[in-house]
């Protein structure tokens, strides 16, 4: 494998391990009298680059094709038949050779190179295998006579399932043998038939694609030998990848089988009972119908959410779209079925029937129904996803640290919202309280941004600071923005279904000047040809977050003032800026900032650089320009300020 | 009565796109398609229920975003959202991996 493969599946130990890359870029932006500081700094972090399960197995899907195409195209040029990829292996993997084109000849050309009598002794062993499954004992030669009498006894397939005995009788027929191989021809002929003249189908074995296919063919034969080699070195990622699932579907179905038996309160004594019955059951049983009243697995929604009060108000709406309230009506008739009334496909009726009625779910239940299968949802992320081997080795690596806050944010939540981030936290160091804070990187393989991604989070680490320590009570810094915490606190379970949404003061202004200093950093990084997880040719560091969009209102500030923002951004020093500027006129900038993101929400702001770059005038564009006449305002205020400061 | 379903996530470089056509029953995933049976299209619409037009949080302006068009013979539904979710966003998301 790859330098680049491996980073991606091993993406853990290479970041920790080309983290002094980094510092390098970053002693060339702050100087080299930072270096001592910054590498402190970084030592004392926890660094965790991951991934979830689905994106490594994505990962090894993609290597393993990127392989098959590989080998097989280094046979094929050997052989002269470059180009010819596509036409006999498409675009599957080894895994998946079944279906590649290839496999239609290798099933007829296998049979042909056996020869008439070989083809036969193969048949009559096959049909002596399905033979033993019923008379273990029976020999090649015991078999072959029945071979040549053309039938077998009846006896022996009594109380044996009836296709063994249907398998026996094809087996037995002398006449399969050969139709078997004619039809395999047949096969073969068919799928290429676009490709081959009538002459060469009349006589295919003589004709030169016959050639041209089994040199091919070869080619598989040998790609596939070197591929075999190869996939052994993926055996502990796919091994890891097995492992991983089998855990994740064992505790689906626990948590599935808790979130049905604590919402089964809706069901009657008996369906109750057939439902407990079913999930007891050691041996494979069909589950019960009214289970369908609720969801087939722990993810699916709850049928009884058509009950709901949301879905009665969308029945009741004239503006709700037709289809909306068709997959309602469908969703009640289905839940009346499941509970066993069967009054035919028509919703109407069953609005009727007074029997129906007294199954109607009230809306409270409904509501209830969706909050247990929410509260089993998350248990079921947060003792999956922290019970994986790749977790528990990081854990217990952060345990070992001795970090003083249990909330260290290196929880489930990381895999079901894939953050990066830094979460501060300290340790007790020679007496003393220290920064060790977590530094989480969701790595994907095809991220260009994931080198500036990194940095953009060094950055924030190198800028967090310990800003109070009032008992437990701990307040840091990070850049000028306050982050607060309490060390007493006990461990809480996360909260895996949903994202933070509460703002701090200075957060936006504070990532947007944070991002520009990455940008500085990143661009060093990409003048020296320093990269890490990416590859020169694709790595990008503009563009990539939204906080770009805000670049305008900021950039003047950013490289007018840019020695006190960095001087203000380190070591809790954040009143240096606003002694600088005047704290007013940070907060009007900040405020700014936050008046236009909410002016220019998602789809206004692709407005926006629409009627920008066609130089129209606009409501978005009057509006953009008085955005920027009042940030040069603020900066102006900013500039008089400034002055005085200095001159007093 | 639906034509199609088109579910759109990015979330930085990562873009995963399925378009679900609705006569022809199948699901077409990045470039790749399979068949998708009735129940399961039912499965996916019940998601939408709850789910606001636009969910957008006005804090968290990097992070994943969604969109979902469901085109009927007679109008088109969007949903949308970016760093804010539906409850069960995560179980939709997960769902439609199972899909596949």
């Amino acid at each position: 494998m790859t330098e680049k493969e491996l980073s991606i599946l091993n993406c853990n130990d290479y970041l920790r391990k080309n983290i002094s890359a980094f510092v390098e870029a970053f002693v060339q932006f702050y100087g080299e009298e930072k270096r001592s500081d910054l590498t402190e700094k970084f030592k004392d972090a926890v660094f965790v680059g991951y991934q979830d399960i689905s994106e490594t197995e994505q990962y090894l899907n993609k290597i393993e094709k990127a392989y098959t195409k590989l080998y097989l195209k280094e046979e094929l040029e050997r052989v002269g038949l470059e180009g010819q990829l596509s036409f006999f292996f498409s675009d599957y993997s080894f895994s998946f050779y079944s279906i590649m084109p290839i496999a239609n000849f290798e099933n007829f050309y296998t049979l042909y190179t056996l020869g008439e009598e070989k083809r036969r002794d193969l048949f009559i062993k096959r049909g002596l295998a399905n033979f033993q499954m019923v008379k273990p004992e029976a020999t090649l030669e015991e078999y072959t006579k029945y071979f040549k009498e053309g039938s077998i006894p009846i006896d022996s397939f009594l109380g044996k399932p009836k296709y063994l005995y249907d398998n026996a009788l094809y087996y037995i027929d002398n006449k399969n043998t050969e139709d078997e191989f004619n039809s395999s021809k047949e096969d073969f002929l068919k799928y290429f038939s676009d490709h081959l003249t009538q002459e060469e189908k009349n006589d295919f074995v003589h004709s030169e694609k016959f050639n041209i296919f089994k040199t091919a063919y070869e080619c598989y034969q040998k790609a596939s030998f070197k591929y075999e080699n190869f996939k052994k070195t993926l055996y502990p990622y796919k091994k890891y990848v097995e492992k991983t699932k089998e855990l994740e579907q064992s505790l689906s179905k626990k948590y599935y089988k808790d979130y049905i038996l604590e919402a089964s309160f809706l069901f009657s004594e008996l369906e109750r009972k057939e439902i407990e019955a079913y999930f007891n059951a050691i041996t494979y049983k069909t589950p019960p119908a009214c289970l369908k009243a609720l969801s087939s697995s722990i993810y699916t929604v709850p049928i009884t959410q058509s009950f709901s009060i949301e879905a009665q108000n969308k029945l009741e709406n004239p503006n709700t779209p037709d289809y909306e309230k068709q997959s309602i009506m469908r969703d009640r008739v289905q839940y009346f079925k499941a509970r066993g009334l069967d009054l035919g496909p028509d919703y109407i009726v069953y609005m009727q029937s007074k029997e129906a009625q007294m199954l109607i779910p009230t809306y409270e239940q409904a509501r209830d129904i969706t909050a247990i299968q929410e509260k089993y949802v998350n248990d079921f992320h947060n003792e999956y996803y922290t019970s994986t081997s790749r977790h528990k080795e990081i854990r217990k690596e952060i345990t070992n640290k001795g970090l003083l806050d249990p909330n260290d944010s290196f929880d489930a939540s990381l895999y079901t919202l894939h953050g990066t981030f830094v979460s501060p936290n300290v340790k007790i160091e020679n007496n003393e309280l220290k920064l060790s804070s977590l530094v989480a990187i969701h790595v994907t393989d095809n991220d260009a941004y994931l080198d500036h991604k990194i940095v953009h989070e060094l950055n924030h680490l190198y800028e967090l600071a310990i800003h109070s320590c009032n008992g437990s009570n701990i307040e840091y810094l990070c850049g000028w923005d306050v982050l607060e915490a309490n060390l007493d606190d006990t461990y809480q379970e996360v909260d895996t279904l949903h994202k933070r949404t509460e703002k701090r003061k200075y957060e936006l202004l504070n990532e947007v000047i944070n991002e520009l200093i990455s940008q500085d950093i990143s661009k060093i990084m990409h003048e020296n040809n320093m990269f890490v997880f990416n590859q020169r040719e694709c790595a990008k560091y503009k563009g990539g977050t939204s906080y770009e969009r805000l670049s305008s209102l900021t950039r003047d500030f950013y490289n007018e003032f840019f020695e006190d923002i960095i001087k203000s951004r380190k070591d809790g020093n954040r009143d240096h800026i606003l002694n600088r500027v005047g704290e007013n006129n940070m907060e009007a900038l900040n405020q700014l900032l936050t008046q236009f993101n909410q002016q220019f929400g998602e789809f206004k702001y692709y407005q926006l650089l629409t009627d920008l770059s066609q130089n129209q005038e606009t409501e978005a564009t009057r509006t953009y320009y008085a955005f920027q006449t009042q940030k040069d305002i603020i900066l102006n205020h900013m500039r008089e300020y400034s002055k005085n400061s200095i001159s007093k | 009565m639906i034509t199609s379903i088109r579910i759109l996530i990015t979330n930085g470089n990562n873009k995963k796109e399925y378009y679900i056509h609705y006569d022809k029953k199948v699901i077409y995933i990045n470039g790749s398609y399979k068949e998708i049976k009735e129940e399961a299209i039912q499965n996916i619409l019940r998601f939408f229920l709850t789910w606001e037009e636009t969910n957008v949080s006005p804090s968290i302006i990097d992070g994943e975003e969604y969109l979902v068009e469901i085109v009927s013979s007679n109008n088109k539904n969007k949903y949308y959202g970016k760093g804010k979710f539906p409850k069960n966003y995560w179980n939709f998301k997960k769902y439609l991996e199972e899909l596949i």
